[in-house]
Order: C-alpha cells, then structure tokens, then sequence
C-alpha cells in the first residue's frame, strides 16, 4: 500500500480538545469519600464522633472542677445549671467524670487499635505473602489463639497483675490482633497474585517491600474498616472489666467504671446510669454506623 | 470429614493444655505467701509440714505435673477463701442455672435474630429494612450491662410486669434472657441479612426466579439454606460471648449461678476459684466450639468432602 498525502485530512481545530481528561481524575481514597458523604447515617457517626473527642479532650479541661474533687454537700445532686450532669456520690461532678472516661475508653479504644494494625497487619501479611510452610504453621497458632475464650483469660491475668489501664491494653492485646490478621491475610492472598507484585519481584524487590509498599497499601480499605470495629469492640471490653470490679483504679474513671457504679445506683439516682449510658453508647452506635458506611464506600463493589 | 474431626480435636486439646499451663504459670506469679498475711508468725517446722501437704516442697516441673494430673482427673481444687468449699462442687450447684439461661438466651438470639435479618434482606433498601438494622446496631451498641439493670429496674420494678430478679422460675429466665440475648441477635441478624443479600443476588436465584418458582420456595428452598452456612460458624463465638455476658447478668440479676460465683470471687480474691472455674469454662467453651466446627463441617459439602475451605 502506497501512502500519499492524498490519503490524509487535516484534523479539524474544533475536535482537537474532545479526547483530553476536562474533569480531574478521581483516586480510590476520594472516590471513597465522596460516597461516604453521601451517606447521612455514616456522616453522622463521624460527626458525633469527633465532638465526642473535642469534648473527651477539652470539657475536663474547662471545667471548673476536678474529676476527683469531691463536694460532700452536694452527694447524688440531679442535674443542675451548674452541674451539667449532675454529682455522683461524693458529690464529685459528673459532666467532669464522664469526658474523663470517655477519654479513658477511647484512649483505650485507640491504643487496642494501635496494637491491632502492628502485629494483625504485620502477622496476617507476613503469612499471606510467603504462604506454604510458613503460613500453614502461621495458621494453626491463629486457629489456637482464636479458640482461647480472652475474656475469662484476661480477668485471670488482671488478677494477677493488678487492675488498670495498663493491665486491660494488655489483656486486650493477647488475642485481640487475631482478626486483624486473618483479614490482612485473605486480602494479601489474594492481592500477591497481581501483575503489580510479579513486575515489583521482577524488578528485584525484597519481600518487605513488597508487602509494606505494594500488598499493605491496597489491603488500607479492609484494614480501616476493621479498625472502626475493634475500636468499639475494646471500649466494651474495658466496660466489661470495669463492670466486675477489674477496670481503672478509683478515684479514676473510665465510661465503664460510671457505668457500673451507675448501675448500682440507678433505682435512686438515675441521672447517674443516664449521662455515662449515653455518652457510652453513642460512642459504641458511631463507631459502627461509621463502620458500616466506611466499609460501602471503600468496596468497589458497591459502586452503583 | 473424619481427618477434618481428627485435626479439631487436636486443636482443642493444645489450647486446653495452652490454658492450663497459663493458669498455672499465673498462680505460681501471684502476689504475696500461699499461706496468707499470717504466715511469718507460722512455726518453720510447721510451715515445712504445710508446704510438703500441699506439694510446694517439690520442684516447680513436679507441681506443674501434678497440677494437670489434678486437672485432668477433674479435681479443680479448693476455694482459697473457703477451704472447705470444693471448686468442682460449687460448679456442680452453680451451672444448671448458667446453663439454662445461656441455652435459653442463645436461642432467644437465634429465633430473633435470623428471622430480623431475613425480613431485612427481603425489603432491602426500604424502610423496614433500616428499622431492622437500626434495632441490630442499637443492639451492638448497649451492652447487657446496661440494658439489664435498665429492664430490671422499668420492666421489673416499676411496671411489675415480670420478676426482676432471682431465679425461681420460667418467668424469672426473661429478662435476664432477653438482656443477655439482645447484643448477639443483634450480630446473627446484621450477618443473616449481609449473608442473605450475596445469596439474592447470586445467578441461580435468578434462575430459579425465571422458571417461575414462587417467591416462598425461592426465598426457603435457595435463599435461606444457602444463607445460613456463614451464620453457623458464628454460633460457636456467639456462645461464648452469651456464657461470658452471664457473668455480668447474673449479677445484675441475682441468679445464683455459676457467673455470679465467678464475680464474687473476683471481688473476693479468690484466686484458686477462679482458675478453677476459668479452666471449666475453657473446655465448656472449647467442647461447644468443637461440636459447632464439626456441625458446619457437615452441612458444607466443600469441608465434608474433605477439599479444606480455603
């Protein structure tokens, strides 16, 4: 085939344009957020819950008493103009206590959270991504610690070593980690057979790399939706220590502790289950609508 | 399918043996004398007397030993508060009552909970579909610590309606039953309606949906059956969190069962009590995860054909 100009047509100025990207690509992380805006439910969990943390972080501080400043004349008082929630039973004020123990739980929250994505994300990706011998063994200690019922483990070990914070991240952190893991792990299975990993081991890449650069980075979704259940999932559990008497060591208080001294009292003083109830379980319900909403807008899937 | 069994069992037997031996290694790391705060105005000689009864005398891998040996023969040993209580006897008096109220609060859950998660599915994405949830998170999000002392104080005292405490009767098993059951319905009926929404939109529902087949058979025949199968792994935990939330419960409510015996032990120090009852908790828990394990290996072909689920 011969070719002459004769062959070819000037493009026309008009068309030049139409093939050029006008609107700005849209990455996965703000493809994310944009359907997470738009879901009322979750919008609100997150809302709640950063006012929540402003006010775990600065109600104690403005206030005008101390979390343990006790005002004998004023035991049990209701709820008043100057005492928000009212004064528990040394009359210590309880909007003062319950930003304290919120700030306690979610501190805990946090911290079991931290745990969570060091030795989940590292173990579940480390078994994932070498599989075989390595995995198997990986495997069977995860199927052995996750049948441990960590509840009656962690009130034995609490005994022993004494209750408080200290005590519950710790008794959180013996099996707390296992789900993370057995996630991090389906994710990495699934991700290491991509043609980015095989250009990456191609190309000469220690297996770290690849996992903390390639593997780990794309398993973020499934990670983050899970950090906005184990979150929760530790606040209850310090709730639950505090509720037998094993939680944070008086005059301290965490949710759980108001909780369960609340509970005592509540046939007299309701105000006293009232306030920490509420604060306790919007923290609980936002962490899981969040959750629910995070996890429709980082699958693809859902993608209408 | 009997290599599968094989292999549960000999899990559970580690972790049995996993959780003796942090009992032990705790005990051994406890605070203070055996004998208690008196124990420096104990005679030497009669304190060599006490060490040899109890077995202190002899090397830490002897003790070790002859704890599992103990374990192993069901002696769970004596209370450290009350030498004369038996830990195996106040099992014996305590657990009738937890048992009754966790079997009846798991399948309050179940009987709640998969038919919640099912009406959800079926009207997904409209109103009741967001009631039903919303009653699932609320049910994540207010412990049975709060919600119980809640119904025993309006449902029981206030209303008068049912009793609200004590443990005398079937009516005294409802509201410690629904406290208890209110968290995990609400889980079984969150995974029921997620389990149920893969399934709807799988191509042989709409198969079956082309053929004709009327929506009852589709929805019992095809939807449910295949639904339910990641719902049944989940009933193992699901009953070990009901058993640890009795202890709580039975607290709040005054059902002298073995939780309430738990706690009390815990606030009194009781150490030997509650390693006992840990480790009979452990292999109640262990032996109900195992049946659950070897259950849904059975309705899953994938597993029972021994082909491994992943």
């Amino acid at each position: 085939m011969e070719l002459n100009s004769s062959k070819f047509a000037p493009v026309a100025k008009e068309t030049l344009g139409t093939e050029r990207i006008v609107r700005p690509s849209v990455n996965y992380w703000k493809d994310a957020w944009r359907r997470l805006r738009k879901n009322r439910l979750a919008m609100a969990g997150l809302t709640i819950l950063v006012l929540i943390a402003l006010l775990a972080i600065f109600a104690p501080m403005f206030s005008h008493y101390k979390y343990d400043q006790q005002m004998l004349t004023l035991r049990n008082h209701g709820p008043s103009a100057e005492y928000w929630f009212g004064n528990d039973d040394f009359g210590r004020d309880l909007w003062t206590r319950v930003w304290v123990g919120a700030r306690i739980s979610l501190m805990i929250g946090i911290i079991a959270a931290i745990i969570d994505l060091i030795v989940g994300v590292i173990y579940g990706g480390i078994s994932g991504y070498f599989g075989g011998r390595v995995d198997d063994i990986m495997q069977r200690v995860i199927e052995i610690v996750y049948s441990i019922p960590y509840l009656l483990i962690a009130i034995l070990l609490i005994m022993v070593i004494g209750p408080g914070v200290s005590s519950i991240i710790l008794a959180y952190a013996i099996t707390g980690w296992v789900p993370m893991a057995r996630l991090v792990r389906g994710q990495v299975l699934s991700l290491k057979e991509q043609e980015y990993v095989l250009a990456s081991r191609t190309l000469g890449s220690s297996p770290w790399r690849i996992i903390f650069r390639h593997l780990i980075p794309n398993a973020l979704g499934i990670i983050i939706v899970q950090i906005t259940f184990v979150v929760p999932q530790a606040i209850f559990v310090e709730a639950f220590l505090s509720f037998i008497g094993l939680g944070v060591r008086v005059p301290l208080a965490s949710l759980g502790y108001l909780l369960s001294d609340g509970a005592t009292y509540m046939r007299l003083y309701p105000h006293r289950l009232l306030f920490p109830t509420a604060v306790f379980s919007l923290i609980l319900l936002s962490f899981n609508v969040l959750g629910d909403g995070l996890r429709d807008a980082l699958d693809p899937k859902m993608r209408k | 399918m009997l290599k599968y069994t094989l292999r549960r069992f000999v899990y559970m037997l580690i972790t049995l043996w996993l959780i003796i031996s942090f009992t032990f290694v705790l005990m051994k790391n406890l605070p203070g004398d055996p004998f208690g705060e008196m124990s420096n105005k104990i005679p030497k000689d009669v304190k060599a007397v006490l060490m040899r009864e109890y077995g202190l005398d002899k090397p830490l891998w002897q003790q070790y030993t002859h704890y599992i040996g103990n374990v192993v023969q069901g002696d769970l040993g004596v209370s450290f508060q009350f030498p004369n209580r038996k830990v195996t006897s106040v099992i014996k008096q305590g657990f009738p009552a937890s048992l009754e109220l966790g079997i009846f609060s798991t399948c309050l859950a179940v009987l709640i909970g998969l038919p919640l998660g099912i009406f959800a599915s079926l009207k997904h994405g409209k109103w009741q579909d967001y009631t039903a949830m919303f009653i699932a998170v609320l049910g994540v999000s207010i412990p049975s610590f709060v919600l119980g002392p809640i119904l025993s104080y309006y449902v029981g005292v206030k209303l008068g309606w049912l009793p609200a405490g004590l443990w005398k009767g079937p009516q005294y098993m409802i509201l410690p039953g629904f406290a208890l059951s209110f968290g995990t319905l609400a889980i079984l009926a969150r995974l029921m309606r997620t389990s149920m929404l893969d399934v709807l939109n799988q191509d042989y529902i709409k198969t079956a949906r082309a053929k004709g087949l009327n929506k009852l058979s589709i929805v019992w025949k095809h939807t449910i059956r295949n639904a339910i199968l990641p719902v049944i792994t989940i009933l193992g935990p699901i009953f070990v969190n009901t058993i640890t939330g009795t202890l709580v419960v039975e607290k709040i409510f005054s059902v002298p069962g073995l939780g309430d015996q738990f706690v009390s032990s815990v606030y009194s120090n009781d150490y030997t009590m509650i390693s006992g009852l840990t480790i009979f908790y452990a292999v109640v828990l262990m032996i109900v995860i195992f049946f659950t394990d070897i259950i849904y290996g059975l309705v899953d072909p994938r597993i029972r054909l021994g082909k491994g689920s992943r």
